[in-house]
């Protein structure tokens, strides 16, 4: 190009640039407010554990299952008595649900792993039911469908 | 204003035997720079809030709009965060070069406004050579940035800095030369008079009056954004990110002043456009603006078009990639400086043909 | 003092080139002798401008999203003399750890290597330990893989697209991009319960079904993509200043990509037309017809092999898997989606070596069973660490602000690289 064509060529992709981002400031954004409006979450997403101590035989299928060892099982067959998973190991990886026979073990929506006091320790013992973590946000309704219009 | 004081002494024998008018003109002139202080400040922090939101609209996004109402308070915020900042200065740094350095750049952007008007009669200090005097005040910003990279103590931070002055003051030769165009066509560098001729209909304005003040806005308005450093010509900041700049030293307080002098000179150079090129404080039909109600609707006039170019500077800083250094020199050396040359010439040739002015 | 200053002073002296020697044809008439020999200037010039060679870190931490990687350059003023990545800062022994584990077992930490393309990870894990141990795989389960696995090469290339226009100075495309990926995301989080790390792909198939309402979700977002496209390239490929940034900058030509084991868009822009998914199949990608853009020396701006090019490659493959997707949508065959897995799978003794098409280049899989339910060796082959290596040449003699747009077109993950 020569020397005007590259001015020419500088002014004329410049406009059309400006021009896009012109369109765009009339449009509606697409984020939303975050804490008061929520976010999109699966019906499946493994976010925070959800025990029914109730239903656990303490079949040991689903520590055996998890790759880094994080579940600790205390109890004798069809009484549990401790269930702990510690969460500074947890991959979320959702191995721990599929072998479970009772289907006691689920994976729910909780993403939200902050709390406002220091915590002690990273592990929630689920038969206690203790921990910061319990209080947090949770998201979208288990069973929501797909609903995104942009 | 000096002819308001003089009138103020002449109108009250009270002041007339009692008090010398000397001491009316340092306290107007106390006054009139503590409000120009106070307004460009003030203005600055709301050009921040206007960048935020706009820049988040381009993206698609909502911006800042928690603190006040519709975030308008977010500067007070981020002042607030930044005077809570450590205070550092680093060990092998020259300190009083150090601590002067931000002061410098304030100052350079502030006393500028000297000689701006804000609306008919709004003027600080009438000057006769108002344009010069601001633009060569302007150029005070330069040295307190090689004081600021070179008080750093570093050598990634002062060859940062030297980019960043090249760059600086480069540009500062078409958005002079730019100017002339209006300047050699008005006659006059007293920017009263200069909008005063722009009174009357809105083809009276000077970007319309000839091409070569027409090419001249354009040149201005680019050379004005490469002297602010502001995208696309940002390379030294945001390049510099990944190893240094002038003000990476700068924690807390002082780095809010680079902030602020930056804001307002984005505040100076668009109220200068409109001055120069947008006929100021005349709305574009020939009425009379000398009147007290005249007077703020020409205020709010010129603040509307300086928001209106505040907005385009923002707009193509969120639309375009950065340039690198030896293009932005380019760019300046072989495209602006060259026809802005032009421009001033045929602005020459214009006067001539048109038989004086 | 050079030979070519006479003993007797001519009455006009010849102007003096650097050297001593006579410039040709030209003489001035002199108003005295010169005050200074050249050889004095030379002297005294070469003291007072005594360069260094500098030597920078470009630390483990970047403005850009790069990853903790460490390059130590060394520079003569502003253009680059030697850089040296320092790799190493993400090593998690992910492979190591592969040895201790079942295979079922190590499948969650194959995700989080390249943790932006998960699923074409995971692709390849699976059916590299696949055809080890023997399994079947369902027609239904193949094609939800490839849908998964061109989904999600979508969303990977949008982010290498959207983060090259933020290492340039565009920052707005980014967030064009993002809006896009968003979407992306949530279909794939809607199947596989993340949005980043996936776990979706098992052995033997995939572990949820998709359902007509995700089928028409995605037919929307494979649409949404297709009509941003044009806007992304307004604002960065065919913009003027995005040109001059990346045109004829960090050419990577045919030779060296090839000599340094480039794979992936930068082979490709480099003019080189391989593609793992057409010349060395895997799954059922011979079904699907598609084009391979390569970088060949035409009326594209800049040269095959430059920065520029490789954007323009990584936006014509969105374009392809759009197509793939939409191929795969139509002819999804039913059925069931989980073949049949042993309880506890041993797979014979044996090795295989599986390459698979990663939105980054080349990911290879080298699996050696002893017979055991865990491997005796889980190697992984990650693309991006071939990649950065050829910054070593090519980024000598160049300068630092092209030395980011160059790194930034690599597209290199730092999971990838340590692993």
């Amino acid at each position: 190009m020569g020397y005007l064509g590259r001015i020419w060529h500088g002014v004329a992709t410049t406009a059309v640039g400006m021009k896009l981002t012109w369109r765009h400031f009339f449009t509606k954004p697409t984020t939303i407010q975050y804490p008061e409006e929520g976010a999109y979450f699966s019906p499946y997403e493994r976010g925070l554990h959800e025990f029914e101590p109730d239903k656990c035989i303490s079949c040991q299928l689903c520590a055996k299952a998890c790759p880094v060892d994080c579940i600790e099982i205390v109890g004798p067959k069809l009484a549990v008595t401790k269930y702990e998973i510690d969460y500074a190991k947890c991959l979320f990886c959702g191995l721990c649900v599929d072998p479970c026979p009772v289907d006691c073990i689920h994976m729910g929506q909780q993403y939200d792993l902050t709390s406002f006091e220091r915590v002690e320790g990273t592990k929630i013992d689920f038969v206690k039911g203790e921990g910061p973590w319990r209080t947090a946000r949770t998201s979208a309704a288990p069973g929501a469908g797909l609903q995104r219009e942009v | 204003m000096k002819d308001y004081i003089d009138g103020l002494w002449s109108k009250h024998a009270f002041l007339q035997d009692n008090l010398p008018v000397g001491l009316g003109y340092t306290t107007g002139i106390l006054l009139a720079c503590t409000a120009v202080l106070l307004l460009v400040s003030l203005f600055a922090g709301e050009i921040v809030w206007m960048e935020r939101r706009i820049a988040g609209r381009i993206q698609a996004r909502i911006g800042p709009n928690r603190v006040g109402p519709q975030g308008l308070l977010q500067f007070l915020a981020d002042g607030l965060k930044l005077m809570a900042k450590e205070d550092i200065i680093p060990s092998g740094a020259d300190r009083m070069v150090f601590l002067i350095a931000p002061y410098i750049v304030f100052a350079g952007a502030f006393a500028a406004f000297a000689a701006m008007p804000f609306g008919y009669g709004l003027v600080p200090a009438d000057m006769n050579f108002g344009l010069f005097f601001m633009l060569s005040i302007s150029s005070i910003e330069v040295v307190g940035v090689i004081m600021a990279g070179w008080a750093s103590n570093s050598k990634w931070s002062i060859l940062g800095t030297m980019r960043e002055v090249a760059q600086m003051i480069s540009y500062e030769m078409p958005l002079a030369i730019s100017s002339l165009t209006v300047v050699v066509l008005a006659g006059t560098l007293n920017l009263t008079d200069i909008v005063q001729q722009q009174s009357g209909w809105i083809w009276s304005w000077w970007v319309f009056r000839s091409p070569a003040t027409f090419v001249g806005f354009f040149i201005f308005f680019t050379a004005a954004l490469a002297a602010l450093k502001r995208a696309p010509f940002d390379l030294p900041e945001a390049e510099s990110e990944l190893v240094a700049g002038f003000h990476t030293e700068y924690t807390g307080f002082r780095f809010a002043i680079f902030f602020l002098a930056e804001y307002a000179g984005m505040f100076f150079f668009a109220l200068l456009t409109s001055v120069l090129f947008f006929g100021g404080w005349h709305i574009g039909v020939p009425i009379d603006l000398s009147t007290g109600f005249g007077r703020a609707l020409g205020f709010l006039v010129l603040f509307g078009k300086s928001a209106a170019f505040l907005s385009i500077m923002i707009w193509i800083r969120w639309s375009l990639p950065r340039y690198r250094v030896d293009k932005v020199m380019y760019l300046c050396y072989k495209v602006l400086l060259p026809w802005s040359v032009v421009a001033v010439v045929v602005a020459a040739l214009q006067v001539l043909i048109t038989g004086g002015r | 003092m050079s030979d070519a200053a006479p003993a007797a002073r001519p009455a006009v002296v010849p102007p003096v080139t650097p050297g001593g020697m006579a410039a040709p044809g030209g003489m001035v008439a002199p108003a005295t002798a010169p005050i200074l020999e050249a050889a004095d200037l030379e002297r005294l010039v070469g003291q007072s401008l005594r360069t260094e060679e500098l030597v920078i870190n470009m630390g483990p931490q970047h403005p850009s999203t790069h990853g903790v990687l460490r390059v130590v350059i060394k520079t003569d003023g502003e253009v680059v003399t030697a850089l040296q990545p320092h790799v190493g800062n993400l090593h998690r022994c992910a492979e190591k750890i592969g040895e201790s584990l079942p295979y079922y077992q190590w499948l969650p930490y194959v995700d989080r290597m390249d943790y932006l393309a998960a699923i074409n990870n995971e692709h390849g894990a699976c059916i590299a330990i696949e055809r080890l141990g023997g399994i079947e795989v369902p027609e239904r389960a193949e094609y939800v893989r490839v849908i998964l696995a061109e989904v999600q090469r979508i969303i990977s290339h949008l982010m290498a697209v959207g983060v090259y226009g933020l290492d340039v100075g565009a920052i707005t495309p980014f967030l064009h991009t993002f809006r896009e990926r968003e979407r992306g995301l949530d279909l794939l989080d809607h199947i596989a319960g993340g949005r980043l790390l996936y776990h979706v792909i098992r052995l033997g198939g995939v572990k949820r079904d998709l359902t007509p309402d995700w089928i028409d979700e995605c037919h929307a977002f494979l649409e949404q993509i297709e009509r941003r496209l044009p806007e992304y390239n307004a604002l960065m490929l065919d913009n003027h200043i995005f040109q001059e940034r990346t045109c004829r900058i960090g050419v990577i030509d045919r030779a060296t990509a090839i000599a340094w084991g480039v794979t992936g868009p930068a082979l490709r822009a480099a003019g080189v037309d391989w593609d793992c998914r057409r010349d060395a199949p895997y799954s059922i990608y011979d079904r699907f017809p598609f084009d391979v853009p390569v970088g060949v020396p035409g009326a594209l701006p800049g040269v095959p092999g430059d920065c520029w090019r490789r954007h323009w490659v990584r936006v014509r493959e969105i374009e392809q898997s759009v197509r793939i997707v939409r191929h795969a949508l139509r002819e999804l065959p039913p059925g069931s989606v989980q073949g049949k897995v042993p309880k506890t799978f041993k797979p014979p003794k044996g090795e295989v070596y599986l390459r698979v098409e990663n939105p980054r280049g080349e990911l290879a899989y080298y699996v050696v069973s002893e017979g055991a339910d865990r491997p005796w060796r889980m190697r992984v082959r990650g693309p991006s660490f071939s990649n950065i290596a050829v910054i070593t040449q090519v980024g000598v003699g160049t300068l630092i602000a092209d030395l980011v747009a160059l790194m930034g077109s690599l597209d290199i993950v730092l999971g990838e690289v340590d692993r």
